[in-house]
């Protein structure tokens, strides 16, 4: 081991594999603080992987001390939960250590090491002296804070298993919502007794749920908060809304312990005892009407994080409790359906609707067939007249009746099957339709469940701000796609925080200016023209339009002489610029820019549209627009290299055909001329790779002329098929993200065609009419004239692989590598190997199952191989020479030249011979 | 028949029925009818036989998901090399596409057509381990047990890759099928071609 600091090459690995490994100590090390019983295997097989690690990149303290780590695991055998259970602080400072390890940069590697080597020689010494025989002698004075965090801890996790927590979450994020919309109503609707009775049956609930998994620090604050709203209902007590207040924060309590993992959740009134204690007696008080607001809010460093649950558990959750009794009449249930079950049932819908469309073609032929009949029924006529006038044998004529009489028959019947084809066919097509779009239908959610946290946010800023604002909903049942109402989420959460910060004036200011005290937030949502609208509108005191366009000027986003002739619509959309506002402006507009530039963003992802008007005094009024839905667009279908693709509707500028002549050629680019603006074009195959960069240039071309933000490219492509709806699908996740593709559909024949992604596809376009180097690189090499050997490296250590890989290449030898052992058989199989390192103890197949495996099979069992292990027994060397191995070197062996050497005189050098 | 001597001929009759077994005689018949068992269930081995170019070729059952009718494949740029087609409709669902025909380089060869005139070309849906592939095959005869002592290694004069996939070869009406191996096919698609 050298000094200096180049001799640490491969930490970025060893810091990946230290993360893999501790990540497994630390679970194993949670769960002994939970008295859960572990297995060592899990401890060895980490420990055995840093040490190894750790000795290859030369950190050998770290090695050592998880060597010393691993033996004891070994040494322990059945005995080790007992005994690891007493040694947590000692497993967790080694833990620590080596994690440390990996953050240490290479250049002060060797000063880290020296620095630790005493601390960790004193970890190894006590690892090493701790001994099974522990377990019998009871020393509660060497781990005294370990009695302490299992006592509690561990009530939860013992009564109540996984799913009964599971179940638990479900009901207290129900039951939690009930209460928090329920409050805030409250607040605006006081003294609403039936109201009450609500949220006293929610906190009821909430209790009764907590009992059942054993949580009781929830009982405790569930119960007194029932007291509380008890009270209240029996009009003992006035809720004020500094009581709210409470109230509100004790749900947000609940709501983050709710949400919180199964380890927090147990350790979760020990952690918060504290504030547990506080809401105890504040809602005490709340009951027996002597609530004083003090200075320090209980619950208040978990609110944020409360949050954060809250809107975790909307995501997670499809369907959202009913919000309020007075929308719950007449209301459908809800019930949880997977979205991969839906997009199945579309998928299928889709398809009965394209096999619908085969019954018209077989109507056709059925016809045909009819017309057939007709025709022989009529030559038949024709042949009997001739018959009867040729007065020929009676038994003839009687066997002609006979056959025309079957072939009325016939007729007759083909008539009747038409006729009840033809029932068949309408009910069916109607049918699948109907099947089709209630499929469609069921991806829709009503606009209500996408703001049942905006009451809430709205109360708490503008209490926090002194304000008084209510919010008010409008078309709450607008139908919205749960993918779009999602993404709504955040930009709605922006636009009203910004309203209640700074659209509303105080009170105050509100009465002086002749409004009344509290302002009015309205949140509107309704369709129009195939779009979702939504508003929100205040009634606060506007913005000023002057003020921004002297904001413009100061930041000289523009000359003076375009600011003065800019409408006020488009003053207004600098607002949307990212950063406009800043903090030094503390007025009238101030922060009104602040983080639009989001909402801005989220809008064009989901092809979307955000304006603003305002009327000083009077308020601002925010439009947002966007898809009903995303999972149904409609687009223009082109034919490119005699496949479908399709562009979405709203990113065509228009479509035009070009004569051959009217293109331009600049710099080797393609111009043409659009209204006086000079459009650059590309071809569709180019864009898309397909074939060649320039398409032969034919007489006419079609064009599609997309437009990305304020840009217009053209797009030539073979042949403009038709518009048409299309079901999105996304594309197969194994493929990745393919250049310029979106996503899939199918065309009303059921043949796949693919979406263009334009914003990705006009960053392809960029590349090929500014980068000039449209040469398409190969993706492998061609092999040059000598062929190198080729080495497997089978290896479930990625330090270890990286290394062996680097040796083997710096030698000169070409290199694949198998992370393990069965992978390493598949590998060895197709890949036309010189020869195979394998390393031993692999999962799934191991490395003397590997070998057995090569030499059993005719075509491989010349290959040469070499074990590399960390086991260096003599017995162990014996088992890997007998399964079939060449060679079994240690991994010492990279360390000096042993490993190259033994290649060599396996293989020879890198080059064929 | 004498009615005197009826009961004492009934006695003897049920003494010889009820007499014990003689030694082995259980232990025989036990052996010879699991036997016979063992050889039809054991050794028989349910494979899906199909054709590709004069190739017969055979899955594992439970590497085939399902068989259905050919369906136009659509290329995918930047993705489509040999062995990855494209994307295919299977029943309303979108489907990666692969062709086993060059996976496996089974070659076209002038010889006259091995089938009967009733063959279509199907495609079939292969599954492994939560992954799924659809291939386009010229054939596909059903499922057929073969058993599993007939199996012969593989010949020399197929090409390479053929015999690199190829697990074993089974006797089947006059000629061969080559028994593929599911594993390495998924192998090679999912680390080599996608």
């Amino acid at each position: 081991m050298s000094d200096s600091s180049d001799s640490y090459p491969m930490l970025d690995l060893y810091q990946q594999e230290i993360e893999t490994h501790c990540a497994v100590l630390k679970r194993e090390v949670s769960s002994l603080r939970k008295d859960e019983s572990v297995q060592s295997e899990p401890i060895m097989r980490a420990a055995h992987s840093i040490k190894g690690a750790a000795r290859i990149v030369g950190i050998q303290p770290i090695g050592d001390l998880t060597g010393a780590l691993e033996s004891l695991g070994a040494d322990l055998g059945d005995a080790h939960t007992a005994v690891l259970g007493k040694h947590l602080d000692l497993l967790e400072s080694v833990i620590g250590l080596v994690e440390k390890s990996a953050q240490v940069e290479a250049s002060d590697m060797s000063d880290w090491l020296g620095a630790i080597a005493a601390e960790a020689d004193a970890m190894a010494k006590k690892l090493s002296d701790i001994k099974p025989e522990e377990i019998a002698d009871n020393q509660p004075t060497a781990e005294p804070e370990k009695t302490k965090a299992i006592s509690p801890a561990s009530e939860p996790a013992n009564l109540a298993d996984a799913s009964m927590l599971e179940l638990f979450r479900t009901e207290a994020s129900d039951q939690l919502e009930k209460l928090s919309t329920g409050l805030v109503e409250l607040e605006t609707d006081a003294g609403d007794l039936s109201q009450i009775e609500i949220l006293m049956r929610a906190a009821h609930s909430m209790k009764g749920a907590a009992r059942i998994v054993g949580l009781t620090a929830a009982v405790d604050v569930a119960h007194v908060m029932e007291d509380a709203l008890v009270a209240a209902q029996a009009g003992e007590v006035t809720l004020d809304p500094e009581s709210v207040d409470v109230l509100l924060r004790a749900t947000d309590f609940l709501n983050s312990m709710a949400s919180a993992d199964d380890t927090e959740m147990a350790t979760w009134a020990d952690d918060y005892a504290e504030e547990i204690q506080c809401f105890k007696s504040d809602l005490k008080a709340i009951k027996e009407g002597t609530y004083e607001p003090k200075g320090h809010r209980p619950g208040a460093s978990v609110t944020a994080k409360a949050k954060e649950g809250l809107s975790e558990e909307k995501k997670s959750a499809v369907t959202t409790a009913e919000s309020s009794r007075k929308e719950v009449t007449g209301m459908d249930s809800v019930v949880r359906v997977s979205a991969e079950s839906l997009n199945r049932l579309m998928g299928l819908a889709a398809e009965t609707l394209v096999e619908t469309r085969k019954l018209s073609p077989f109507r056709d032929t059925l016809l045909k067939l009819k017309e057939t009949q007709v025709e022989l029924n009529h030559r038949l006529d024709t042949a009997q007249q001739a018959i009867e006038d040729a007065h020929l044998d009676p038994a003839l004529e009687t066997e002609f009746e006979l056959v025309r009489g079957a072939a009325r028959s016939s007729l007759d019947a083909i008539r009747r099957q038409i006729d009840f084809f033809d029932g068949f066919s309408r009910s069916h097509t109607l049918l699948s339709d109907r099947l089709y779009r209630e499929v469609l239908e069921s991806r829709m959610r009503p606009f209500r469940d996408g703001t049942v946290g905006f009451p809430r946010l709205v109360r708490d800023i503008a209490r926090s701000l002194g304000k008084k604002v209510s919010l008010e909903l409008e078309g709450k049942e607008t139908p919205v796609d749960r993918d779009v109402l999602e993404k709504l989420d955040a930009p709605l959460n922006h636009i009203l925080r910004n309203a209640c910060d700074h659209g509303f004036e105080l009170p105050e200011e509100r009465l002086a200016a002749g409004k009344s005290e509290t302002g009015t937030l309205k949140l509107s949502a309704r369709h129009s023209a195939g779009m979702l609208v939504l508003e929100v509108r205040d009634d606060g005191r506007g913005i000023d339009v002057k003020r921004i366009r002297e904001k413009v000027l100061e930041r000289e986003l523009c000359a003076q002489e375009m600011a003065d002739n800019l409408s006020e619509d488009e003053v207004l959309e600098f607002l949307f610029l990212p950063g406009f506002s800043t903090a030094s402006s503390v007025t009238e507009i101030s922060g009104r820019g602040v983080g639009l530039d989001v909402v801005q963003t989220m809008m064009q992802e989901i092809g979307g549209q955000v304006r603003v008007s305002t009327e000083v005094g009077l308020g601002t009024t925010f439009t947002i627009e966007v898809p009903i839905t995303r999972s149904v667009v409609r687009a223009l279908i082109v034919d490119i290299d005699s496949e479908p693709y399709a562009f979405p509707l709203n990113r065509i500028s228009r479509t035009l055909q070009l004569r051959a002549d009217d293109i331009r050629i600049l710099e080797s680019r393609q111009y043409f001329d659009m209204d006086g603006i000079n459009v650059g074009l590309v071809s569709a195959h180019a864009a898309l790779g397909l074939t060649g960069v320039f398409s032969s240039l034919s007489k006419e071309l079609t064009v599609v002329v997309v437009n990305d933000r304020n840009t217009l490219y053209g797009v030539e492509v073979d042949r403009l098929i038709g518009e048409s709806d299309l079901v999105v699908r996304p594309l197969d996740p194994r493929l990745g993200k393919v250049p310029g593709i979106g996503s899939a559909s199918l065309t009303e024949s059921g043949e796949p065609l693919l979406i263009i992604d334009t914003e990705d596809l006009v960053k392809s376009i960029d590349k090929l009419l500014s980068g000039g180097a449209l040469v398409k690189t190969e993706r492998r090499d061609v092999r040059s004239g000598l062929r190198k050997k080729r080495v497997l490296v089978v290896d479930d250590s990625i330090t270890v692989r990286a290394t062996e890989q680097q040796l083997l290449e710096n030698a000169g030898y070409e290199v694949d590598v198998a992370v393990d052992g069965a992978d390493g058989w598949n590998a060895i199989r197709l890949g036309d190997f010189d020869l195979v390192v394998s390393d031993i103890d692999m999962p799934r197949l191991n490395g003397f199952e590997l070998v057995a495996k090569i030499r059993a099979d005719n075509r491989l069992s010349r290959i040469p191989i070499i074990i590399v292990s960390y086991k260096d027994r003599e017995e162990d060397r014996m088992k890997g020479l007998e399964a079939g191995a060449d060679f079994y070197l240690t991994k010492s062996a990279f360390q000096d030249d042993t490993f190259i050497e033994a290649i060599e005189d396996l293989i020879g050098g890198p080059e064929d011979s | 028949m004498n009615c005197e001597n009826d009961n004492s001929k009934t006695d003897a009759l049920s003494h010889l029925l009820d007499r014990p077994a003689p030694s082995g005689y259980l232990e025989d018949w036990h052996a010879r009818i699991r036997e016979k068992r063992d050889e039809e269930e054991k050794n028989m081995l349910p494979l899906l036989v199909f054709r590709i170019n004069q190739e017969w070729l055979a899955l594992s059952v439970r590497a085939v998901a399902e068989i259905t009718a050919d369906a136009p494949v659509h290329r995918v740029p930047h993705r489509t090399n040999k062995v990855l087609r494209g994307i295919v409709n299977v029943r309303g669902e979108l489907q990666l596409a692969i062709s086993l025909r060059s996976l496996i380089e089974v070659e076209q060869s002038n010889d006259a057509p091995v089938s009967n005139g009733n063959a279509y070309p199907r495609q079939i849906v292969l599954q492994r381990e939560g992954e799924r592939f659809v291939s386009r095959v010229d054939e596909v005869v059903g499922i057929v047990p073969f058993e599993q002592d007939s199996m012969e290694p593989n010949p020399v004069n197929v090409s390479k890759s053929l015999a690199t996939y190829t697990r074993g070869l089974y006797p089947w009406q006059k000629t061969k099928v080559a028994h593929l191996d599911d594993e390495l096919v998924f192998h090679s698609i999912l680390n080599k071609y996608l």
